[in-house]
C-alpha cells in the first residue's frame, strides 16, 4: 500500500520523467506480461496508461496477463495462469495472481532506471517473488538489466539475504500456505535467500529485438512435475512488432524448451486514429443580421411558440436529441433536452445551442438549456448567450472562452417551470437481439459463456417514471457447468450455475422506477420489481451532488428477496435489508474514488473501495475491494471480494457518436461475501455527466 | 490482432435491433473501420462533376479532396460568420475558410477545430512576408491542444492554374510553415479578382493536406 501512496505523491515528478524516457526505445513485454526480459523483469515502465494483454506459453505453462501502467512509474498486472500437473499428474493449477512494479529511479546519463516489484502478491502464491532491478541503455539500441530476486526468483543460485543486515528476520522466508489465497502476505516479502539475475536486450531494428538472460528461477516444482528438463539458466528470445499494437515473440528457455508469446497493447489516451470522431458536423451557427434583434413582430403572432417548438423538436430529433420542454419569450428560450447520441455532454449542449441560433427569432438572446438524464431527471442549467455563439464560432480559443462565458447552475426549480412538449411523452422503446453472458476464471474452464437472444422494452409515460423489462432465452452455452457452490455462508451469488441452468427463459429484470428531484442538489430514485436476475424487491436511493462539486454523497436502502432459480416470477425464502452510504470524489487529475459502506446481500457489514483512473474520452480502468465481517476462512477462495473494472465507450473505438459503453467487472472469483445488489439506474453516474468537473473535462467538444 | 479485437468487440456488443434504429451492429462495423482505417471508395467526383451537374447545383460549389484519405467531396456554401464562410458536403462534414484560407473542419476526423490566422490572411494577400498561425485540434482524450507555426511567404504572378472547370491566370502564393516537429507547405492560386480559386492546405496530423478547387463562385 505504501507503494501506491508513494506513486500518487509522485504523479507530477514522474510525468516529467516519462516525457524524457519516451526518447528511449519502447520496452518489450516478458512471459509474465510486464515490461522486461524473457522470464525476468526489468526496471522499465510501459508508456503511461498503456494497457497490455499478453499470452505466453511454454512447457505446460500458459500465462494470460492484463497489465496497466497505472501511473507513469507504477505498473499493475492481473494474471491468469494454467500450470499442468501442478496439483497432481493430469490435474493443472488454474492460478490468479496480481503484480505491482514501482520505478523509483529514472534513468540518467550514467545511472540506471531502478524499480522494485512484487510478483503474485495477492493470490495463492505459486509465483510469489519480489525483486529490485536496474536497467540502463548503452547507446540507443542496447539495454542491460541486472537485479536481485527473492522468493521464487531466488530458487536458482540463491545466497543469504543481503537485507539481513537490517535484522535476522530477513534470514528465513516464512512458509506461505497455498491456502485460500487472495490476501496480501507482506510478512514474507524480501525474506529468505536472494539471487541475482540479469540480461541484455538488443534492438536490431525498429521492430525486431533480441534478448538473452540469466534466470534466477529454477522452476523447481514444474521440473519435479515432469513438465520439462532444466539444462541451463540461460534463456534466449526474439521479439517482433507486427504492428504498433501487436508484438509476437519466441523464446528458447532453460536449455531445451521453446516458448511463444504475443502481446496486444492499447493506450486509452490514443484510442483510435480519428481524434474528435468522424461523426457528422454540427449545424453552422446562423448569425443574425445587425439590427434584427430589435424586431419583436413575431411575438404578436399567435402560434409563433407552437411553430418554433415543432421546428426545434424535429431538428433536434434528426441529430439524436429529444426536446422535452420548451418555452420562449421575446428575449429568452428555455429548453429541456435529452441526449440519446453524444458521449460528451458539452458536445450535446453545443449542438443544441447551434440549432437554436438557426431557429430562434433574432430577438431571442438568451439560451437556457436544461439537459435531462436518460431517466428523465433534469440535472443542470447551462445558460449561453446567443451573441457569444456568434462571436466565438471561429474564435481561435473559442472552446475555453465559451466555457468561461457559459453559466452552469442547478436545474432544481427551473426545469419544472418549462412547459412539457406534448409529443415527447409517453416514450416507448424496445429492442431485440442476441446476448452473450460470460463467466471468467472458473477453475475448470477459464471462460464460460452463454449465447442467446433477448428482448427488452421500456415505457416512460411521464418524465422520470420508467417501466422496463428484459427477457432472455439461451441458445447455447456452458455456464450451467460452473462448479457448484461450496460456500458456507448464505449463498447470495455463488449459485450462479443453478441460475444459469434453470433460467431458460429468464426475466433478467422487470421494474418500475421513479426518478425525481426532492430538493436543491438532491436526486432521488425508487425502484420496485424484479431488480436483477437473482433478486427482487424495493430499492430507494438519495444522492446529494451540487452542480459544481467534486464530492457527492449518497444513501441507498433495499429490501431484497432472492428469486427462484428459474428467474420467472417466484421467490425463495431468503430476504435481506441491504444498503450503503456512499461517498464519491473526483480528484481532478484523472482519479476517481468511491467508498460504499453498509450491509451487503449476505447480511454482512463492511465497505468497498473503488479507485478508477478515468480518461476524458470516457475510458476508465479501476480496481475495487470489499472487506466485510465475513472472516476470510468463511469467505472461501480469494478471502475477500475484489477485482478490476473497465469501461470503454463504443464511440472512442468507432469514431461515431454513441452513448453505448462496454463495461466489465473482472473478478478472480465471485463468492458470497461483500456482494452488492445490482439495480439499474443508480443516480451518480448519470447525474455527474452534466455537472462539474465532467462538463469542463469534455468542453473541448463544445464546438464539435 | 486488430481483427481479434474486433471479433472480441463484436462478441461483446453483437448485432441487435430495436426502436432506436441502426443499433449496435452498425456500430461494431464502424468500430472495425475506425480501427483498421478502411473507407469505402465512392465514384470519382472529377468524372461525375460535369459542367451540367455543376450548373444545376444551387449557389457556390467547391471540390475538396483529401489525398491521404483518398476522400473527395463536393461542398456547397451554406453560411457566413464575419469573414468565415462555411461549406457543407453531402456526407455531413463541413469546412470553413477565411478569405480562402482554411479555418476549421468538422466531421473529417482529427479535425482542425480552429485556426488563428490573424497575420496569415494579410500575408497571403501580399501584406507581409512572415506570420504566425496557431492550429487547434482535439487529442485522443478530447482535449484541445494547439500547435503553432512560423510561416514565410513568397508569391509568383502570371502562373497558369488548372481546375476542373478550366484554366485561369493566377498569382501562386507559397506558404512555408514550421512548428517544433513538422513543416508544411501550403499553396494558394489567387485569381485576378483576388479570390483563392485553388489551394493545397494542411488540415492536421492525420488528415494531411486538403486540395480545394472553386468550381462556381
Amino acid at each position: 500500500m505504501r507503494l501506491v501512496i508513494a506513486g500518487l505523491v509522485c504523479v507530477t515528478c514522474s510525468a516529467l520523467a516519462a516525457a524524457a524516457n519516451e526518447a528511449l526505445s519502447r520496452p518489450t513485454y516478458n512471459t509474465y506480461g510486464l515490461p522486461g526480459l524473457i522470464d525476468m523483469p526489468s526496471a522499465e515502465s510501459a508508456p503511461d496508461a498503456e494497457l497490455a494483454v499478453s499470452d505466453s506459453y511454454f512447457a505446460g505453462t500458459n500465462r494470460t496477463t492484463l497489465s496497466f501502467q497505472i501511473l507513469p512509474r507504477l505498473t499493475g498486472s492481473f494474471r491468469y495462469s494454467q500450470i499442468a500437473n501442478y496439483l497432481a499428474p493430469g490435474s493443472p493449477l488454474f492460478d490468479r495472481s496480481f503484480d505491482l512494479r514501482f520505478r523509483f529511479l529514472d534513468e540518467g546519463r550514467y545511472r540506471p532506471a531502478m524499480a522494485v516489484g512484487l510478483r503474485d502478491f495477492i493470490g495463492t502464491g505459486a509465483y510469489a517473488s519480489e525483486y529490485i532491478v536496474a536497467t540502463k541503455h548503452i547507446g540507443d539500441r542496447v539495454k542491460v538489466t541486472a537485479g536481485l530476486g527473492w522468493g521464487r526468483l531466488s530458487s536458482n543460485g540463491g545466497f543469504s539475504n543481503p537485507l539481513s543486515v537490517f535484522g535476522s528476520g530477513f534470514d528465513t522466508r516464512p512458509v506461505r500456505g497455498v491456502g485460500l489465497g487472495g490476501t496480501v502476505v507482506a510478512n514474507t516479502w524480501f525474506r529468505g535467500p536472494a539471487a541475482a539475475f540479469g540480461g541484455i536486450e538488443w534492438q536490431a531494428t525498429d521492430r525486431l529485438s533480441f534478448k538473452a538472460e540469466y534466470s534466477s528461477d529454477a522452476y523447481t516444482k514444474e521440473r519435479s512435475d515432469g513438465l520439462f528438463a532444466y539444462n541451463s539458466p540461460f534463456n534466449f528470445g526474439v521479439s517482433y512488432d507486427v504492428t504498433d499494437k501487436l508484438n509476437v515473440g519466441a523464446n528458447y528457455l532453460y536449455g531445451n524448451t521453446v516458448g511463444i508469446q504475443a502481446t496486444f497493447t492499447f493506450n486509452p489516451k490514443h484510442p483510435s486514429k480519428y481524434t474528435g470522431s468522424v461523426g457528422p458536423a454540427p449545424a453552422p451557427v446562423m448569425v443574425r443580421p445587425s439590427g434584427s434583434a430589435a424586431d419583436l413582430g413575431w411575438t404578436q403572432q399567435v402560434d409563433a411558440a407552437e411553430i418554433l417548438e415543432r421546428n426545434l423538436s424535429l431538428t433536434l430529433a434528426s441529430d439524436g436529441m429529444e426536446l422535452e420542454g420548451f418555452s420562449v419569450d421575446a428575449r429568452t428560450v428555455r429548453v429541456r433536452v435529452r441526449n440519446d447520441r453524444f458521449l460528451h455532454e458539452a458536445q450535446f449542449i453545443g449542438r443544441v445551442a447551434r440549432v437554436l441560433t438557426n431557429l430562434m427569432p433574432a430577438s431571442v438572446e438568451s439560451f437556457v438549456i436544461v439537459p435531462v438524464t436518460g431517466n428523465g431527471t433534469p440535472t443542470s442549467v447551462v445558460a449561453i448567450a446567443r451573441s457569444d455563439m456568434e462571436e466565438l464560432e471561429f474564435a481561435p480559443d473559442g472552446s475555453w472562452q465559451s466555457y468561461a462565458r457559459a453559466e452552469v447552475s442547478d436545474a432544481y426549480g427551473v426545469a419544472g417551470s418549462i412547459p412539457r412538449v406534448g409529443s415527447a411523452f409517453p416514450k416507448f422503446t424496445y429492442g431485440f437481439g442476441p446476448y452473450v453472458a460470460a463467466s471468467l476464471f472458473d477453475p475448470t474452464s477459464p471462460v464460460r459463456a452463454d449465447l442467446g437472444i433477448q428482448a427488452s422494452a421500456r415505457y416512460e409515460p411521464r418524465p422520470g417514471l420508467v417501466m422496463s423489462g428484459q427477457v432472455r432465452k439461451r441458445l447455447v452455452g456452458n455456464r450451467s457447468g460452473l462448479i457448484p457452490s461450496n460456500s458456507v455462508i448464505q449463498r447470495v451469488r455463488s449459485d450462479a450455475n443453478i441460475y444459469a441452468a434453470q433460467g431458460d427463459p429468464a426475466i433478467t429484470h422487470l421494474t418500475i422506477a421513479q426518478y425525481f428531484r426532492p430538493g436543491p442538489d438532491l436526486y432521488g430514485r425508487v425502484t420496485a420489481g424484479y431488480l436483477e436476475p437473482m433478486y427482487g424487491g424495493v430499492s430507494a436511493e438519495l444522492l446529494w451532488k451540487p452542480v459544481d462539486s467534486r464530492w457527492a454523497f449518497g444513501a441507498e436502502v433495499n429490501y431484497a428477496q432472492q428469486r427462484d432459480f428459474d428467474q420467472l416470477f417466484g421467490f425463495q425464502n431468503y430476504c435481506v435489508v441491504t444498503g450503503h452510504a456512499s461517498a464519491y470524489y473526483d480528484m481532478g487529475n484523472g482519479f476517481h474514488f468511491q467508498v460504499n459502506a453498509g450491509r451487503y446481500l449476505a447480511g454482512d457489514w463492511g465497505a468497498t473501495l473503488i479507485v478508477d483512473r478515468e480518461f476524458d474520452n470516457g475510458i476508465s480502468i479501476g480496481a475495487f475491494a470489499t472487506l466485510t465481517d465475513v472472516p476470510f476462512s468463511q469467505f472461501g477462495e480469494g478471502s475477500f471480494d475484489k477485482g478490476l473494472r473497465i469501461t470503454i465507450p463504443l464511440a472512442v473505438l468507432t469514431g461515431r457518436p454513441s452513448r453505448t459503453e462496454i463495461s466489465r467487472d473482472i473478478r478472480p472469483v465471485l463468492r458470497d461475501g461483500g456482494a452488492r445488489l445490482e439495480v439499474d439506474g443508480r443516480l451518480y453516474d448519470s447525474v455527474r455527466d452534466y455537472h462539474e468537473p465532467e462538463l469542463e473535462d469534455g468542453w473541448g467538444r463544445f464546438w464539435r | 490482432m486488430t481483427r481479434a479485437l474486433i471479433s472480441l468487440l463484436a462478441c461483446l456488443v453483437i448485432a441487435s435491433c430495436g426502436s432506436s434504429g441502426g443499433g449496435v451492429a452498425g456500430m461494431a462495423i464502424g468500430a472495425a473501420r475506425g480501427l483498421v482505417g478502411a473507407n469505402p471508395k465512392p465514384a470519382d467526383l472529377r468524372k461525375t462533376l460535369t459542367p451540367e451537374v455543376i450548373a444545376s447545383l444551387p449557389g457556390s460549389v467547391m471540390l475538396i479532396e483529401l489525398p491521404e484519405r483518398g476522400a473527395q467531396a463536393g461542398v456547397l456554401r451554406v453560411t457566413q460568420n464575419g469573414p468565415n464562410v462555411t461549406w457543407a458536403g453531402q456526407d455531413g462534414s463541413t469546412v470553413a475558410f477565411n478569405d480562402g484560407i482554411l479555418t476549421a473542419t468538422r466531421g473529417l476526423g482529427s479535425d482542425l477545430m480552429s485556426a488563428d490566422l490573424r497575420d496569415v490572411v494579410a500575408a497571403v494577400y501580399g501584406n507581409g512576408t512572415e506570420a504566425v498561425r496557431i492550429h487547434r485540434h482535439l487529442d485522443g482524450e478530447d482535449q484541445i491542444y494547439s500547435r503553432s507555426f512560423v510561416c514565410r511567404y513568397s508569391a509568383a504572378s502570371g502562373q497558369r492554374a488548372k481546375v476542373l472547370t478550366g484554366d485561369f491566370e493566377a498569382t501562386l502564393v507559397r506558404e512555408n510553415c514550421a512548428s517544433s516537429d513538422i513543416e508544411i507547405d501550403n499553396l494558394y492560386w489567387i485569381d485576378g479578382s483576388g479570390v483563392v480559386r485553388k489551394s493545397k492546405q494542411w488540415v492536421g496530423p492525420d488528415a494531411g493536406y486538403m486540395l480545394t478547387e472553386l468550381l462556381k463562385g
